[in-house]
């Protein structure tokens, strides 16, 4: 019976047996492999960090704003997203998709010009100007807008995590 | 000896793997730069300015002016002094970036008139080289709020 239990207990640390009886070296070699692979691994996962790529979300974005497109716009926009109107009224992202959805401004045009792109590795900045025409409230408008959107790569995928605009240019 | 080579070389690895730093230090970090921001500002103090900003920052003025770094920091010689009051902010760590939107308040005089003007910013910061800069701020002027 005793012996039954002794047997028990050394299967159950078998794993740790294994590891306390090898030589650090053996350890150290594991974790090396371990790391390098994780890291072939990351590099293959990210995706390209061309400022051409981001230009075409940024497109992309506009567009799916533009045609309300909100199941586009969800996969786009990060959940902590920070988005803040030319006005200066900040939205979250759920805000800003229902607001969207349900609101009483119809975009007819929406179009970023003048975009600059500046990858820093992860990080992504787009700067440039949009023009927006459409009909709020039954009324025509019309504006042209500073914005800067920042995106980060996530899970290996571009996340806009914030989008701020200005109507004050100068 | 040689077993402590090999343990030297495993805390090596380990490091290598260890997130740089939290998210919680990189956000209080960065509402501590913030607040030395708003006080270089308000007393001109370049150097401590020109070591907060990444030499590609993008700016966006409340006035709605795109500026470089080099026109920040020129700018903000040769304005008159102007009083900066941070008077909200929140900050949120993304990965390698840290996102930072508040509500500021300006007071001086332009013209020889005296100003007052409320924006909401938001600041994008990164860790570059092991240090956290500020590599783009907009300040939009509210409308609607006040």
């Amino acid at each position: 019976m005793k012996e039954m239990k002794e047997e028990t207990m050394n299967e159950r640390n078998a794993p740790i047996l294994f590891f306390l009886n090898r030589p650090v070296k053996t350890i150290a070699l594991a974790l090396a492999i371990f790391c390098a692979t994780a890291t072939l691994v990351s590099a293959q996962e990210t995706p390209s960090s061309d400022p051409a790529e981001i230009r075409e979300l940024e497109l992309a974005r506009f567009s799916a704003q533009q045609r309300k497109d909100n199941r586009t716009l969800d996969a786009m926009l990060d959940n902590a997203l920070v988005w803040v109107e030319p006005d200066g009224v900040q939205l979250t992202k759920a805000d800003y998709l229902a607001r969207l959805h349900a609101g009483d401004v119809n975009i007819l045009e929406i179009a970023p010009t003048a975009t600059s792109v500046h990858v820093f590795s992860d990080i992504a900045i787009v700067v440039g100007i949009y023009y927006e025409k459409g009909v709020k409230s039954g009324k025509p408008f019309a504006l042209r807008a500073r914005f800067i959107d920042t995106w980060t790569l996530k899970n290996g995928k571009w996340m806009c995590i914030a989008a701020t605009a200005t109507s004050s240019i100068s | 000896m040689k077993r402590w080579k090999w343990l030297a070389a495993l805390l090596w690895l380990a490091t290598l793997y260890a997130p740089a730093q939290t998210s919680v230090d990189a956000e209080s970090k960065v509402r501590a730069l913030e607040r030395l921001w708003a006080e270089a500002a308000q007393f001109r103090d370049l150097k401590a300015l020109e070591s907060l900003f990444d030499k590609s920052l993008i700016y966006v003025h409340i006035d709605g002016r795109l500026m470089t770094k080099e026109q920040v920091l020129a700018d903000t010689a040769s304005v008159s002094a102007v009083e900066i009051v941070v008077e909200s902010s929140t900050a949120r760590a993304q990965g390698n970036a840290v996102i930072v939107v508040g509500v500021l308040r300006l007071k001086g005089m332009e013209n020889g008139k005296p100003y007052l003007r409320h924006g909401r910013f938001v600041d994008t910061w990164l860790y570059k080289d092991g240090r956290l800069v500020c590599v783009a701020s907009m300040t939009t002027p509210m409308q609607n709020e006040r």
